[in-house]
């Protein structure tokens, strides 16, 4: 774990956006665990669904999870390129979309290989392992 | 008890519209109205649903621009964005309006271009659509419209053995009912092979699981049961209507196998009508892609969970059939111009409870259901309305 990650999982106040995808570029997942409940969610939300706690802690996911399931998407939206695949991928604690790079089936293993970027917009992508 | 009363209701044909949104939506709302037999002057409030104008046509705060085209004069109206919902939703403001006393006669409906009259091209299309997915944890992945539903169907195939062929058996079904349907955009026939043959666009879905885009208008008139009984159109009762969400990002649904949002939607609706799913004759469900269809009637409690795969493969949902589905072709078929597909499958409801739907009358028609959801099955309204 790098100083950077370090400081942002110390760090005081929620799991904001900025914080979640500075994570994804130093290689972290980021989610966080609900103080009350300890309900874990993979992205930031401002109050627990569970319990309705808005005290929450950040802490670093699972780098390795299972394919929940997953499409391979032929027709994509602009910006897009030509063909790739989405899963829902099962980390220890929690559940996140992501991109795939090569290709998986449910069931699979995947780990968080590398992060993708369109219009500056981060996101996981997962490989097998 | 009755919440309200339906007594008009017309849409535009669906498919692609060169005219304008405001002419569209007057087309359809004119036939409500003249199906009722109100004038404009009676109408007080319009509730109008349209998701996408913002981003296709550059086109926002459209209620007044409908009320105005209409020539409605000074009375309140508001338009409503719950993406492929929008008009449903804007129906169960009216209900609970017309409910209260605030008003008494009301006007619902909905329009949306979605073909190539927007402009834009299936890329940029699918963009748009995509706009429901979460912002920051699913656009940036890639998601599209048809990608949120294939990964619910993916894990229904997983855990029940659903087929791509038992998928395709919808598409036929709901394209035999739009061949049925003088104003649906596919009216022709198609069978499993052509939908099994046609390209992926994610899978399992391919072409001839996804419904198309299109341009039109839709339109309700709605009343109080007191009321009901002073306009030309014969009245429909409204006797439930459900309203839920459930979590976006998809991946934070409790449930990635069934529609949680639909399920609760439906129990609240039900409720209220005081019925169970076995006294529904038929239904109208959102089939925005052909696994939508079957986790739809499971949600409606017609199928028990992981069984809705073989309605279609065994005719039990085509007319004559033990439950018919979609007797309208349904979003595949008839079409889905977004905003206005929640008030056309009321229409539809509306026309089968009289007994006015011609070949495709749905026989001893006396409770029907419409099911219609929004964004990453992450909106659900369920209306159920009743023949006297």
């Amino acid at each position: 774990m790098t100083d950077d990650v370090g400081s942002l999982i110390e760090s005081s106040g929620p799991l904001t956006y900025e914080k979640w995808s500075r994570g994804l570029r130093e290689g972290v997942l980021l989610g966080q665990k609900c103080r009350s409940c300890g309900k874990v969610t993979a992205t930031p939300v401002a109050s627990c669904r569970n319990c309705g706690t808005r005290e929450s802690e950040i802490r670093e996911l699972a780098s390795e999870g299972e394919v929940i399931s997953e499409t391979a998407i032929e027709v994509p939206p602009s910006g897009f390129p030509e063909s790739y695949q989405i899963a829902i991928v099962e980390l220890e604690e929690a559940r996140v979309l992501g991109r795939i790079d090569g290709e998986v089936s449910i069931g699979d293993r995947v780990e968080f290989s590398d992060v993708s970027v369109v219009d500056g917009d981060p996101a996981p992508v997962f490989a097998s392992v | 008890m009755s919440r309200a009363s339906i007594v008009g209701a017309g849409m535009t044909p669906f498919g692609v519209h060169e005219s304008t949104t405001a002419e569209m939506f007057a087309e359809g709302a004119f036939a409500a109205m003249d199906d009722a037999g109100v004038e404009t002057s009676e109408i007080e409030g319009l509730y109008f649903g349209n998701a996408m104008g913002g981003l296709t046509e550059n086109d926002t705060h459209t209620a007044p621009k409908m009320a105005s085209h209409l020539g409605l004069n000074s009375v309140p109206c508001q338009r409503f964005e719950d993406a492929c919902a929008s008009s449903s939703t804007a129906f169960k403001h009216a209900v609970q309006a017309i409910e209260s006393g605030a008003h008494d006669i009301v006007l619902v409906g909905g329009a949306e271009h979605t073909t190539g009259q927007t402009g834009m091209d299936t890329p940029e299309m699918t963009r748009v659509f995509g706009s429901a997915a979460h912002r920051q944890y699913e656009q940036s992945v890639g998601m599209t419209f048809p990608a949120m539903f294939a990964l619910l169907t993916k894990q229904h195939m997983a855990r029940f053995g659903t087929t791509e062929e038992q998928l395709a058996e919808v598409a036929v079904k709901n394209h035999y009912h739009g061949s049925l349907n003088s104003r649906a955009q596919f009216g022709k026939k198609i069978d499993t092979s052509e939908v099994l043959e046609s390209p992926l666009i994610a899978d399992p879905f391919r072409l001839l699981d996804c419904c198309p885009f299109s341009d039109g208008a839709s339109a309700v008139v709605v009343t109080s049961v007191e009321k009901s009984d002073q306009f030309d159109g014969e009245p429909i009762d409204v006797t439930g209507v459900g309203h839920a969400h459930d979590s976006v990002p998809i991946a934070e649904k409790d449930n990635l196998v069934q529609t949680d949002a639909a399920i609760d939607a439906t129990e609240e609706a039900y409720t209220q009508a005081g019925i169970g799913p076995e006294a529904v004759d038929f239904a109208e469900v959102h089939d925005c892609f052909t696994g939508a269809e079957v986790m739809a009637i499971e949600a409606l409690g017609l199928y028990e969970r992981g069984e809705g795969a073989r309605a279609a493969e065994n005719r039990e949902t085509r007319l004559g059939g033990e439950y018919p589905v979609n007797p309208s072709g349904g979003l595949k078929a008839k079409g889905h111009p977004i905003g206005a597909t929640g008030t056309a499958q009321l229409v539809e409801l509306t026309e089968q409870l009289r007994g006015e739907a011609g070949s495709r009358q749905v026989s001893d028609a006396n409770v029907g259901v419409a099911h219609n959801m929004g964004g990453d099955a992450a909106s659900a309204v369920i209306t159920v309305m009743e023949a006297r």
